[in-house]
């Protein structure tokens, strides 16, 4: 299995942007159930395969940031269907063996929903571009 | 209230919320009973992080004495959002921010509505964290035009500062599972409306809302807290139902 780690980039402006994370992180950081862990989330990371790619992004805060990713993933060439697990933040897409996607399109298509891809997980014998 | 979240590139969001607001009117000539208020919001997502919303009410009005009603359309706000911060800190969490500009436009029938632009600007700030939602928002409206008989906050001849916070609490599913389900939210809102001729209003709103994946319902009554107002009819409580569709 091949993975690729991705970080969407910074967004401006910074200032601003610090002081509303810290207050609202401060505010609710008591509330904060723990995370799953990253052994437990690769644990159940489904395996790719010739025809799946799993990608891993975070900020599915609701169940219409789930309908952003799919409505996005669906508009990119060589995606057949989307299955997306909340829970640990995996999204497996079904792609065409023949068109599958480079690692930028996924990327491109997941900060247009509104999310943060933080890796692609595909198989190594499946020659992604 | 205004979250900092919005539709993806391509993306339409339709909300249609019907409010019922009953009013202590202390005018002897003419008090204003109660207004039903059928606010239609339509949310385009033009690229990444920038949407197009335009919300539009259509008003009905009991008042005086012996009780009649008037119906009309209020003031389309036209509005820009732009997300400035995005921290998405795991699967579901995240930490996000949005600033807000657009403007009122003259369109109100029926004696609703002002009769000037009156642009406004604004913040809004949400954060998730497991089963726990924080937002806050602040705008300001520019007044240049009073409506004829004014109800609400903002159209006397002042300038208007909004500020919004609430807190979410989702009641299910307590954790989301591998399959993305609905949920379902107990929600608190605070509001507080500040003019700049002095009058001022504070409400709680508690309720609830449901959210799907293409769909959410909202449910919520609007209590007031503490109320400086005369030169329009003081709020005594207020009911509003909400749809919200995704396409």
């Amino acid at each position: 299995m091949r993975s690729t780690t991705l970080r969407s980039s910074a967004l401006a402006p910074r200032a601003i942007s610090s002081t509303l994370f810290y207050v609202l992180a401060l505010a609710a950081c008591s509330a904060t159930p723990p995370a799953p862990s990253s052994n437990s989330v690769l644990a159940a990371m489904p395996s790719p395969d010739e025809t799946h790619v799993v990608l891993v992004a975070h900020g599915m805060a609701c169940p219409k940031c789930v309908t952003n990713a799919d409505l996005q993933l669906m508009k990119v060439e060589g995606v057949r269907a989307c299955t997306i697990d909340m829970k640990h933040g995996f999204i497996i897409v079904e792609v065409d063996p023949a068109r599958r996607p480079t690692r930028e399109t996924y990327a491109r298509a997941i900060d247009a929903a509104g999310l943060t891809l933080v890796s692609v997980h595909e198989s190594t014998t499946s020659g992604t571009p | 209230m205004p979250a900092a979240t919005q539709p993806s590139p391509g993306q339409w969001i339709l909300t249609e919320k019907v409010r019922y607001y009953d009013f202590r009117d202390d005018d002897p000539l003419d008090p204003v009973d109660s207004i039903v208020a059928a606010e239609t919001t339509v949310a385009y997502g033009l690229i990444p992080r920038l949407s197009l919303q335009l919300d539009l009410p259509l008003l009905w009005q009991q008042s005086g004495t012996p009780s009649s009603t008037t119906f009309g359309l209020g003031d389309l706000s036209l509005a820009l959002k732009w997300r400035v911060l995005q921290e998405d800190l795991g699967p579901v969490d995240t930490i996000r921010a949005s600033v807000i500009g657009g403007t009122m436009v003259p369109t109100g029938t029926g004696g609703f509505g002002s009769t000037s632009v009156n642009p406004f600007i604004g913040i809004a700030a949400t954060g998730i964290f497991g089963r726990h939602g924080l937002s806050a928002a602040a705008s300001y409206r520019f007044t240049s035009g009073a409506t004829f008989d004014p109800v609400f906050a903002g159209e006397t001849n002042a300038d208007l500062f909004r500020f919004e916070a609430s807190y979410l609490f989702r009641l299910a599913p307590e954790e989301y599972t591998e399959t993305h389900e609905a949920a379902t939210y107990l929600v608190g809102e605070f509001l507080g409306e500040w003019e700049t001729d002095g009058q001022s209003e504070l409400f709680l709103a508690p309720g609830i809302l449901w959210e799907a994946q293409r769909m959410a319902l909202e449910l919520s009554v609007r209590l007031p807290v503490a109320q400086q107002v005369t030169d329009r009819p003081k709020s005594a409580w207020a009911l509003s139902v909400g749809v919200r569709l995704l396409f």
